[in-house]
């Protein structure tokens, strides 16, 4: 058996890494890839740290304005969607592969700099 | 292993509710509840697991940010604040357990190429950061707070 109904909400699990489910009006949306994969928010600013976080085993101070999350579990490809914010001026992904990728701060003369308040979310498939 | 074919089940205690085992598959994909507020399911690469309630979104929005502010559209947002010109709070409806949650913003441009909101700046407002809220700023890339006329946030992180 690959559907399982719940009161007229259907889960479709026929392709393995696949569950699908009735959304909000009759069409179906993929619950494993609207998960998040991880998430972090964290510090740059004296001294890395991890305020919280979901899937990332460590964190590295790479340089000036820029931390590298390493992933927990590896993601399958390094094409997948992390939007960023931080309390500086703007911030960009610099780099990524399927184990980590960089967050890097810019302040408003677009010069790498420490940010104390950190944050990304990632979406895409887990390897 | 036994099988029972049937096609509809129904609570004994209560027939709408059923208990089922830590581990249930439909089909081939299980998702293993091990823990209250725990769950996982196997992911698209077919071994890994991740976990369902860390992935969730626990909230969203998309609002109006200029004038009197007002929610388009919306899930566990019970109200917003326009707290000050460029500085706004989303107050959830159901709580997260701590302030340090993880948010994504966007906004959109106003009125095209020559129009307003172009080149703005969306931000955490790291003064003002609670479990109960989000609160971010929108500015210049000159730094001068500013109203915007969309703005999207997603808050990910562990609900209260």
């Amino acid at each position: 058996m690959s559907v399982l109904e719940l009161n007229g909400r259907v889960f479709d699990a026929s392709t393995t890494g696949t569950l699908t489910l009735t959304g909000e009006g009759s069409a179906t949306t993929n619950v494993t890839q609207g998960l998040a994969k991880s998430w972090i928010q964290g510090t740059a600013a004296s001294s890395i740290s991890t305020q919280d976080s979901f899937n990332f085993s460590s964190v590295t101070d790479t340089s000036t304005g820029r931390i590298t999350p390493q992933f927990a579990n590896n993601m399958g490809n390094s094409g997948f969607s992390a939007p960023m914010v931080s309390n500086q001026l703007h911030m960009a992904l610099s780099s990524s592969s399927t184990s980590s990728f960089h967050l890097t701060a810019y302040n408003s003369s677009h010069s790498e700099v420490d940010s104390d308040q950190m944050c990304s979310t990632v979406h895409g498939d887990l390897a | 292993m036994s099988t029972i074919l049937v096609d509809t089940v129904t609570g004994k205690t209560t027939a709408t509710s059923v208990t089922m085992p830590t581990t249930t598959k439909i089909g081939a994909t299980a998702i293993v509840s091990a823990s209250a507020g725990s769950a996982t399911i196997i992911a698209e690469g077919g071994t890994t697991t991740t976990n369902i309630q860390q992935g969730l979104a626990k909230a969203w929005t998309t609002f109006n940010g200029t004038g009197t502010i007002a929610t388009t559209d919306s899930h566990n947002i019970a109200s917003l604040t326009d707290t000050a010109t460029g500085v706004y709070r989303t107050n959830f409806t159901n709580d997260m357990g701590n302030a340090e949650h993880a948010d994504a913003f966007a906004y959109r441009e106003g009125t095209g190429a020559s129009g307003t909101d172009i080149n703005r700046v969306i931000n955490y407002n790291r003064v003002d950061q609670a479990a109960g809220f989000t609160s971010l700023t929108t500015q210049t890339d000159g730094v001068t707070p500013l109203d915007v006329a969309r703005i999207a946030v997603m808050t990910f992180g562990d609900l209260a």
